[in-house]
């Protein structure tokens, strides 16, 4: 751990816990005879209630108005007596001979401790709540992921843009990812993407690069899940989505960031489930394509560190044995995730009577949304397209469908970066770095690079797809060296069904205290995209 | 993340405080702290004994050789001889319980993602400590107190009264 962190939690438990500490406290006298009792309470400007044991057991209690009559040896004033089992006996005025009284009591109030406990508290909740604040307003910085990338310098962690290779955690499963930018149309032919690294993770890239395809007015260009481009025109509005037999349509017929999302089965995390989706008046479409723009939630985020957490403090051992073992490689990328499964699209083939597996979505990573396009190509004739999108419960956020009419497959310019700026100053090591092959940019934490590429002049206007690829190195954190446990590992890489069913309980906690909490908090987006103006 | 550890050791600590508060105080009648100067039963005491057994129960009366406690709910006297006591817990004032917060600040920890790492322990810390010195709030042990001046929290801190039977009491 940091020093400063160390210091400053050592500080803060310091500090609460001085708060809650308590003292012992004497409130208590006894007296045997009536003037050592008159002699302590002369003084008091308040009586305190005196409490007289009598020698025959009772005990009478008066209230704060008594007082000694030093001729008859009584102690007067009004109160109760109880019998020896304290069950009342007498209410009123009463007059004790002090040589009946076997001993005196007086007891001084005592001043509640739990203020001190309750501002211990208090502050630990003031504390909590600022450190949730800043992780809900930077959850990359508290939760990790991989690179992200924005359009515009002050956007917000929920308004990415993109993010990067999601599942190349080691440098053997680098890969290259292409996402769309949803661009609005540019202003001039000078555009910039920046990259952060807010997580906790040692980020590699090896390369960064634009795709570019112009576009006319209307027009649109969607990347399919196996990186072909299609170039599109009419929309076809969303006529009605069923959920469970609940109309979900408000929630997917715009592209808003107000998402359709379910939560994760309780007793297994494979659960599959059902969209219905209905589309009509399509007699005018030519080629239909299925465009979605979806996420996933924490579940991916959850089974990672999990992973890494299994691993303990041989995860470097780990490591090393998937770098050099394909056999191991493959096991970890596809079993959870295979199990898992993707989006899958089923078109309804009316002369058949039956669903018909049309194509299948999937990209890892529950930060940027991402919207690519499936072309429809088992459609049966008719004015109405019926989709079935089966998916894994609780694993995936969707906040978009629509159909395109598909113009024709395209071939996007690929344009590299022409100027690369760290924290606003030329780097041009980072330049080198990027536009040699053999050799990676590497971002740490904190890190910040403005890619600035500059788009031919020949056309108005383009469709804008960020391509990145490298690996990223997730930090180690001494919590989860606790959690090392290379039987659930195993199990894990072996037996993901049987892991995924068993984990479904803790899953449940995780997803009840962070999705709900961590998603509903945000703000309503801003951020409607070009295509739906 | 899963903290089995932490879940089960809160789990018992909660289980402990709900055993050992709640149904303690409302058994034996422990008054709240401002109705002290109104109370008339003895305090609660625990004692521990040197053979390891304990005994617990209504304080009644001390003298030198000997401890007299009401135990519930047969409602009887009990006389411990003083040599055979090991140590002592006297309960003079209801507590509050701050169980619950041991749970509720762990869980929020899990919004601070990698900074579980240090709210974690200090919300345990803090909410571990919090409950306890509140459990320990208004009681008395050996090391606070002689047997002598415990008296004082007995329903009879004169000692018996001459002619009352135990088995009076009640």
């Amino acid at each position: 751990m940091h020093p400063k962190f160390l210091s400053l939690s050592i500080c803060t438990t310091l500090l609460v816990l001085s708060l809650s500490s308590c003292s012992k406290h004497y409130f208590r006298s006894n007296y045997r005879d009536s003037n050592a009792l008159m002699h302590e309470t002369e003084n008091l400007k308040t009586k305190p209630f005196l409490k007289a044991h009598m020698k025959d057991g009772t005990v009478s209690i008066l209230k704060d108005s008594w007082h000694f009559n030093a001729s008859s040896q009584t102690i007067n004033g009004a109160g109760s007596t109880y019998g020896i089992n304290r069950n009342k006996i007498f209410e009123g005025n009463i007059s004790i001979p002090v040589d009946s009284v076997a001993i005196f009591e007086t007891n001084e109030k005592i001043i509640s401790p739990e203020a001190k406990r309750i501002t211990a508290l208090g502050i630990l909740t003031g504390i909590d709540i600022i450190v949730a604040v800043l992780c809900l307003a930077n959850p990359k910085a508290c939760f990790g992921s991989c690179p992200t990338f924005y359009i515009n310098e002050n956007q917000g962690i929920h308004y990415a843009n993109a993010e990067g290779f999601s599942n190349a955690i080691a440098p053997s499963m680098e890969y290259g990812d292409i996402d769309a930018l949803n661009n609005e149309p540019i202003k001039d032919h000078t555009f910039s993407v920046i990259m952060k690294n807010e997580a906790l993770e040692t980020h590699c890239v090896n390369e960064i690069l634009l795709f570019a395809h112009p576009r006319a007015e209307k027009e649109r260009v969607f990347h399919t899940p196996d990186n072909e481009f299609y170039k599109c025109k009419k929309p076809q509005l969303l006529t009605r989505a069923e959920y469970k037999e609940e109309n979900i349509t408000g929630l997917l017929q715009s592209q808003d960031k107000q998402e359709w999302f379910s939560y994760a089965d309780s007793s297994n995390l494979i659960c599959k489930e059902e969209i219905i989706l209905y589309f009509d008046n399509i007699e005018k479409m030519g080629n239909p394509g299925l465009v979605l723009s979806f996420r996933q939630t924490l579940m991916t985020t959850y089974l990672i560190y999990s992973a890494l957490g299994y691993m303990g403090d041989e995860v470097a051992d780990i490591f090393a044995a998937l770098e050099t073992q394909e056999k191991k490689r493959n096991k970890l990328k596809s079993g959870i995730g295979k199990e898992l499964g993707d989006i899958e699209i089923f078109i309804w083939d009316e002369r058949k009577n039956t669903w018909i597996f049309e194509n299948r979505f999937n990209e890892t990573g529950p930060i940027a949304l991402n919207t690519q396009i499936v072309p429809l190509t088992k459609r049966s004739p008719g004015t109405e397209i019926k989709i079935k999108i089966v998916l894994n419960k609780g694993l995936w956020r969707i906040d978009h469908v629509a159909l395109m009419d598909i113009v024709e497959k395209v071939q996007p310019l690929k344009i590299a970066p022409k100027i690369i700026l760290n924290k606003g100053e030329v780097d041009q090591k980072a330049k080198e770095e990027i536009s040699n092959p053999e050799d990676h940019l590497i971002s740490m934490p904190g890190s910040e690079y403005t890619f600035i590429f500059e788009l031919p002049e020949a056309y108005q206007d383009y469709e804008l797809f960020l391509y990145s690829k490298g690996y990223y190195l997730e930090w180690m954190r001494s919590v989860w060296l606790k959690e090392k446990n290379l039987r659930k590992l195993r199990q894990m890489l072996e037996n993901p069904k049987k892991y995924l069913k068993e984990e479904a309980a803790n899953y449940k906690i995780y997803e009840q205290n962070m999705e709900e909490v961590f998603w509903n908090s945000r703000i309503d987006t801003k951020n409607f995209s070009f295509y739906e103006k | 993340m899963k903290n089995s550890i932490i879940t089960y050791f809160t789990a018992l600590l909660m289980l402990y405080s709900c055993s050992s508060t709640g149904y303690l105080q409302n058994k034996y009648k422990i008054p709240d702290y401002d109705k002290m100067d109104e109370a008339v039963f003895g305090s609660f005491i625990r004692i521990h004994l040197l053979t390891g057994y304990n005994v617990e129960g209504e304080l009644i009366a001390i003298d030198n050789k000997q401890i007299i406690v009401l135990q519930e709910p047969a409602r009887r006297c009990v006389q411990v001889s003083v040599s055979d006591v090991r140590k002592f817990t006297l309960h003079y004032a209801r507590h509050k319980n701050y169980g619950w917060t041991i749970p509720v600040f762990a869980a929020a920890s899990l919004f601070h993602g990698a900074f579980a790492l240090i709210s974690l322990p200090v919300n345990l810390i803090t909410t571990i400590s919090v409950t306890v010195s509140a459990q320990k709030a208004f009681t008395y042990s050996e090391k606070d107190m002689s047997l002598n001046k415990l008296k004082m929290f007995a329903r009879f801190p004169q000692g018996v009264p001459s002619g009352v039977e135990l088995s009076q009491i009640k």
